[in-house]
């Protein structure tokens, strides 16, 4: 090549130029960018929407500082705000009930053991509403439960009570884990729309992540609850 | 000629912006120095380029609204367009390909960028006594370069100067590249977003390692 006439020679320029337009694209090459392409998602022609507020600069905040502590101020009442309905919207009335602590944990009001029939007493009084028995389920629940100790407290604003049975059935006692805890508790209108009218079985975590099984119901304005450890449950109440 | 269609920018810009795939794919080839690579970084170049085409046109034709935007581009497309297009996916390119090494020498913890660094010495020359007409702290005007480009083409390059190509640096290859087709210094110094002396020196200093061995 040194021997040609210079003129002759090829420049840098052409020698690269001829090296690069020896590469192409394959036909596989194109066909495959021409299909990214076609399913590529179309750009956007138009200008982003105005936000729904509007603020005229005239009237624009200038200080920063300022600007952002009212900024924040805003944004923590608006969640505050929004926040604390949804999270009394979303509470669980059935859920919170088998958290609750029984007559194991805090010294028990009263005690059944051997009169059981003073169940009664004890619930009307608490209550002082005469549809309290109404309905039959606290016979039903005496029918295959022994009450024991139990104690009172205050749910919702309302009044309620807590009391341990044990089953009157050896087999039935032996299966469970321990005793049963019967909750009756007087339902505000919030938590009557929470409690189901028919019997339901759940099964809610408990503090230590021990799945407890629940029973739960409604009658009128009273909401009942038989709370146990993960072990079957019976078909009463 | 086709038209841009408002309704299918995607079959448009497909169809208009073929016409220079190859080139885009060669540009990304003296970039990555790999056929796969380069057909990856041409895909990723298109498919920005898809995306940012509004704004391309509202940038080099000062179009604000919608309407106007879809008035121009329902024009015809002409071939300044396209060799505007063209060197507008050759930016999109080169900053992704610098996106990609960044990424990738960041991960494995290396200097990144280091063939683009702006620390680089641009006004010397590495290889003046190759070179052999020029001060080693001499400055290059685009007169200076002429005349060595001039004293370059005089002598053939060799059967193996392409494996000296291969082991010049991406900014050295795409400057080499873009030079070879014809683009001048100061396009491929908007191009390649480098100073104007920068180009100069790197396109001297690529071209007397490319000589070193042609006889």
């Amino acid at each position: 090549m040194n021997n040609q006439n210079p003129r002759e020679v090829p420049t840098w320029k052409k020698q690269v130029h001829d090296y690069f337009n020896k590469n192409e694209l394959s036909t596989e090459s194109r066909s495959r960018l021409r299909a990214a392409l076609l399913l590529a998602s179309s750009p956007s022609t138009h200008q982003p929407k105005q936000t729904l507020i509007t603020i005229p600069p005239s009237t624009r905040w200038k200080n920063p500082v300022l600007s952002s502590i009212l900024s924040a101020a805003l944004a923590a009442s608006f969640t505050f705000l929004m926040v604390k309905p949804a999270s009394e919207e979303t509470l669980d009335p059935i859920a919170e009930l088998t958290q609750l602590p029984g007559p194991k944990v805090y010294p028990p009001d009263f005690d059944l053991e051997g009169d059981s029939r003073a169940m009664h007493d004890i619930v009307y009084e608490l209550f002082a509403d005469k549809n309290f028995f109404v309905s039959d389920l606290p016979a039903q629940v005496l029918a295959e439960y022994k009450p024991s100790e139990g104690r009172f407290f205050s749910w919702d604003g309302e009044p309620a009570v807590s009391i341990q049975m044990h089953h009157q059935n050896t087999a039935q006692a032996k299966k469970a884990n321990g005793p049963t805890t019967l909750l009756i508790v007087k339902l505000s209108e919030k938590s009557q729309r929470k409690f189901p009218n028919e019997k339901l079985t759940r099964k809610v975590a408990g503090k230590a992540g021990k799945m407890r099984k629940v029973k739960v119901w409604r009658e009128g304005n009273f909401g009942y609850a038989m709370v146990q450890d993960a072990v079957a449950v019976n078909d009463t109440p | 000629m086709t038209t841009f269609v408002k309704k299918n920018w995607n079959e448009v810009f497909q169809q208009h912006s073929e016409v220079v795939w190859d080139s885009l794919y060669r540009f990304s080839l003296s970039l990555t120095r790999n056929q796969s690579e380069a057909e990856d970084l041409t895909q990723q170049t298109l498919l920005k380029a898809l995306q940012a085409l509004p704004g391309f046109f509202k940038a080099n034709y000062f179009v604000e609204t919608p309407e106007e935007l879809d008035k121009l581009a329902s024009e015809t497309m002409t071939q300044d367009l396209q060799k505007h297009l063209l060197n507008w996916m050759i930016k999109i390119a080169k900053n992704s390909f610098l996106d990609s090494r960044n990424r990738s020498t960041h991960k494995l913890n290396h200097i990144s960028l280091e063939d683009w660094s702006e620390s680089e010495d641009f006004f010397h020359l590495s290889s003046t006594a190759e070179v052999g007409r020029t001060h080693p702290k001499q400055q290059l005007t685009p007169d200076s370069l002429s005349q060595l480009e001039n004293d370059f083409f005089e002598l053939a390059l060799d059967d193996d100067w392409q494996k000296r190509f291969e082991d010049l640096n991406a900014r050295q290859r795409s400057i080499i590249f873009l030079s070879a087709e014809e683009y001048s210094y100061k396009e491929i110094a908007q191009l390649l977003d480098i100073p104007l002396g920068t180009v100069m020196s790197t396109l001297s200093r690529a071209l007397s390692k490319l000589r070193k061995s042609a006889k």
